[in-house]
């Protein structure tokens, strides 16, 4: 018998996907958001006990994307589940390698454009409003970044499952790719720009020669505006590249930053 | 701050964590949200948009990224307004405790990443038998793990430690507070490093020093400016490269 999902099993989808995160744990990272999702899609296909504990199964293995980036994946692989239900020819591979080939790239867009573009952005700008007195910036916070959220989720779950078909034909890659580094060169650049926006490390060094006191923030203003939030950034990045973990890194700036601050350095 | 404060202020910095495991990212536990809430708790709004505000600068570019923890920005944020308004220091000093209190609690979220392996075993022993009822279980034991990192630190941090950070915030010599300061702004640095060490190949890395370059000679571009023109090179980026694929 032919079990197909409606239109109602994917918006259930969709909302169940939203605890893509849930039980996050850094040996299966979001496996267990991503088997919570897919459920009620195991449960409506398959009829059989034993199918049904084979998809619990594979959709507990590692997974890693982006919260709001990863419906579309959602959405290829139910239609895949329905087609595997309805004895087509999709193996387990074929849904285990979707799922990996796609979760990276997703997550490089989902990392570079929201995380390191729109969010910072929109947050730079409630938070202006806010500085100056205006109460309703964190509603107008919270309204924007889930505006967003939310609408683009719930048409990357419905757009996967409707070109499901088209994408596993073509299985293009290279498009996605090709717009992975787009999103990453914007979120490149607008992080260099919060760099020198938002930074706010300085020098309260001065010197004095006979009667004039220098600043040696205005002299290095003269060599390169925002030189210091740049060497800071580019120090933290340099440690990370060095295979630092991000704790060691953390202890190094509370300590360098502390000690600096204490003796007015910065 | 009577008991029942503490448990509100407890509960939205608990919930708001919740949200980003269970209800997709919302960004709710972000200083921008919380630190109002809190003051609204507490019945200062205004120190809280303020202080909110301010955090939310400092902690512009801490995104967890890969499962990798920079600092726990939620608990930071309430313990810190919480701390400015009953101790009456405002911004600066709420910050300082905002600061030092992210940083020291930022260990719990790293924890309940590493226990949550134990309901992932869990959910396996359940989906060999088909139990799917015990599968979301363990999905929800997880998140009320997750749940509990930030509640219980808040709380306690809250009711047993308020009254010694609010003595220790009216005693505190200048220097050191220009250093809890000084950890504030390098802070910053480590949230756009690590975006930098996610998004930076060999290949793409002058786009950063463009950008950077840009904002820094001409800072009336603003962010804004600097991601139109961001948006214009990557959509560039993507014809141009999309032709070759064909």
């Amino acid at each position: 018998m032919a079990n197909k999902l409606t239109k109602q099993d994917i918006t259930n989808l969709f909302i169940r996907s939203n605890a893509v995160q849930s039980a996050f744990s850094f040996e299966r990272q979001q496996a267990m958001g991503f088997e919570y999702a897919m459920i009620p899609i195991i449960n409506k296909l398959y009829d059989k006990e034993e199918d049904r504990i084979a998809a619990y199964q594979r959709h507990l293995t590692y997974f890693n994307s982006h919260p709001w980036t990863c419906g579309v994946i959602f959405g290829i692989v139910a239609a895949m589940e329905e087609k595997k239900a309805n004895g087509e020819d999709v193996s387990e591979a074929n849904i285990q390698g979707i799922k990996t080939g796609l979760m990276g790239p997703l997550a490089g867009i989902g990392d570079s454009f929201f995380w390191g573009a729109f969010r910072p952005i929109v947050a730079g700008i409630c938070a202006s409003l806010a500085l100056q007195g205006y109460g309703f910036a964190p509603l107008l916070f919270v309204l924007i970044i889930n505006a967003v959220h939310f609408g683009l989720h719930y048409w990357e779950v419905n757009k996967g499952y409707k070109m499901a078909d088209s994408f596993l034909e073509k299985a293009d890659m290279s498009s996605l790719n090709v717009w992975m580094e787009a999103a990453t060169i914007l979120g490149l650049f607008v992080v260099g720009g919060l760099t020198a926006t938002w930074l706010g490390v300085s020098t309260k060094l001065s010197y004095t020669i006979g009667e004039s006191t220098t600043s040696i923030q205005s002299a290095l203003d003269g060599i390169l505006p925002k030189m210091l939030p740049l060497l800071s950034v580019l120090g933290v990045f340099a440690l990370l590249r060095k295979g630092f973990s991000t704790q060691k890194v953390l202890l190094i700036i509370v300590v360098v930053g502390f000690i600096l601050g204490f003796l007015g350095v910065i | 701050m009577n008991t029942f404060q503490i448990f509100l202020i407890s509960l939205i910095t608990g919930l708001s964590y919740l949200t980003r495991r269970a209800c997709g990212d919302m960004q709710l536990e972000r200083p921008i949200v919380l630190g109002p809430l809190t003051g609204l708790i507490l019945g200062d709004f205004a120190t809280g948009l303020q202080l909110g505000a301010t955090l939310e600068l400092i902690f512009m570019g801490a995104q967890a990224i890969g499962g990798a923890v920079p600092s726990n920005v939620a608990i930071g944020s309430t313990v810190g307004t919480a701390i400015a308004i009953v101790s009456g220091t405002g911004v600066e000093g709420g910050t300082a405790v905002a600061v030092a209190t992210a940083v020291a609690c930022s260990s719990f979220e790293t924890l309940a990443k590493t226990f949550c392996s134990f309901f992932a075993h869990w959910a396996d022993g359940y989906a060999e038998k088909g139990n799917w009822r015990g599968i979301n279980l363990a999905v929800w034991m997880g998140n009320l793990l997750h749940f509990l990192a930030d509640f219980v630190p808040t709380f306690l941090a809250l009711s047993i430690g308020a009254e010694a950070l609010t003595a220790l915030m009216s005693n505190i010599p200048a220097n050191v507070m220009a250093g809890i300061n000084g950890m504030g702004k390098l802070l910053t640095a480590l949230g756009f490093g690590l975006l930098l060490n996610n998004l930076g190949t060999k290949k793409l890395m002058p786009y950063f020093f463009i950008g950077f370059a840009l904002a820094a000679y001409v800072p009336a571009f603003g962010t804004m400016g600097i991601a139109f023109i961001g948006v214009a090179y990557a959509i560039l980026y993507a014809f141009q490269h999309s032709k070759e694929v064909e």
